[in-house]
């Protein structure tokens, strides 16, 4: 993997961490990950590292740990480019940080249909999947949650602000672990056709242009 | 056995439930101020464990918390951290723990006491 490739693998890591510990932590980390993988340690395994202990920061400091104690936890943080995403088994406030879970991280906006689906699919979850194009502001962020009508108490949502402050994003949906219904969920990708050609007459770079949204339909 | 009188008195093995990453920051630092990739080369040195600098940063975050560790003023971008009396002292009580369940468990296997 080139330098830079595995630079950013980790600082898009490391993005998945609280403005606070970022704040705190990122530059001397960014030099403690550089350091590393001079030594020979791959950029995956400091990524992952970085990846589990963000979940762990955001899931302890935060409300979701108020949400359903026994309660399967899909954390899909919208703030990076990418589509990072969680998946929590047993999920409590005491139990955040202990073994009973699995990760599933989707780096890159290309994969992020495969990582659903693998990360559905090990929970025994059948997913569909279909892509659509979505507002730029919007891009890698959980958009919706949709169920069966009568399902929708089942599960809970926690929303935050999309990049650039957009309202609307979801960072969270709690599952309960015996959930029975379809759940429907719509991931944010790139730009609407009029925002492209708009973006492209304003010279915008043409990465920023592409990814599709995933619709994952899925159901226990 | 430094307490080896003691019963089950746990209770105050706080670093119990801090996790194994803790116990290992705590025995780096107690022979003196590391920042993070001092840390990480001496664990790796004296346990043969590789940590993450994820796992690193989480831990160090819970033990400042605890205020068993504090960070000093920054060199460069590294922010060396330090060993409190209270971490030394939780330390202590964590290592007494694990003695007893080593004697027991040498006794049990038959290997004699510690």
């Amino acid at each position: 993997m080139a330098r830079h490739r595995r630079a950013r693998l980790v600082h898009l890591a490391m993005r998945c961490y609280s403005p606070k510990w970022r704040e705190r932590h990122a530059d001397e980390a960014t030099e403690l990950a550089d350091l590393l993988m001079r030594d020979g340690m791959s950029a995956v395994f400091i990524a992952f590292s970085f990846l589990k202990a963000a979940t762990r920061d955001r899931l302890v400091t935060r409300p979701v740990r108020r949400l359903a104690p026994t309660a399967a936890v899909l954390l899909i943080g919208a703030t990076l480019v990418g589509v990072p995403l969680v998946l929590l088994d047993s999920f409590t406030a005491a139990n955040a940080a202990s073994s009973g879970r699995s990760f599933v991280v989707v780096l890159s906006r290309h994969n992020a249909v495969g990582a659903l689906e693998s990360v559905f699919k090990s929970h025994r979850v059948n997913i569909k999947v279909e892509v659509e194009s979505s507002s730029s502001s919007q891009y890698g962020a959980v958009l919706a949650v949709k169920t069966a009508a009568g399902e929708h108490g089942t599960l809970k949502v926690i929303r935050r602000a999309c990049a650039g402050s957009v309202p609307g994003c979801l960072v969270a949906l709690v599952v309960p672990l015996h959930f029975a219904g379809v759940v429907q969920v719509v991931v944010g990708g790139g730009p609407k056709r009029c925002e492209t050609a708009v973006a492209l007459a304003n010279g915008q770079r043409s990465r920023e242009l592409q990814p599709p949204v995933v619709r994952g339909a899925f159901d226990h | 056995m430094a307490a080896a009188g003691r019963g089950h008195g746990d209770e105050q093995d706080v670093l119990r439930r801090a996790g194994d990453a803790s116990v290992l920051i705590l025995t780096s630092l107690a022979d003196g101020p590391k920042h993070g990739y001092a840390l990480l080369l001496d664990i790796k040195e004296f346990s043969g464990l590789q940590m993450g600098p994820g796992t690193l940063y989480g831990a160090l975050d819970r033990l400042e918390g605890l205020g068993f560790v504090e960070a000093l003023p920054a060199e460069n971008r590294r922010h060396p951290y330090r060993i409190t009396s209270a971490g030394a002292m939780a330390l202590r009580e964590h290592l007494d723990s694990l003695e007893r369940v080593s004697a027991v468990g040498r006794l049990r296997l038959g290997l004699g006491g510690v």
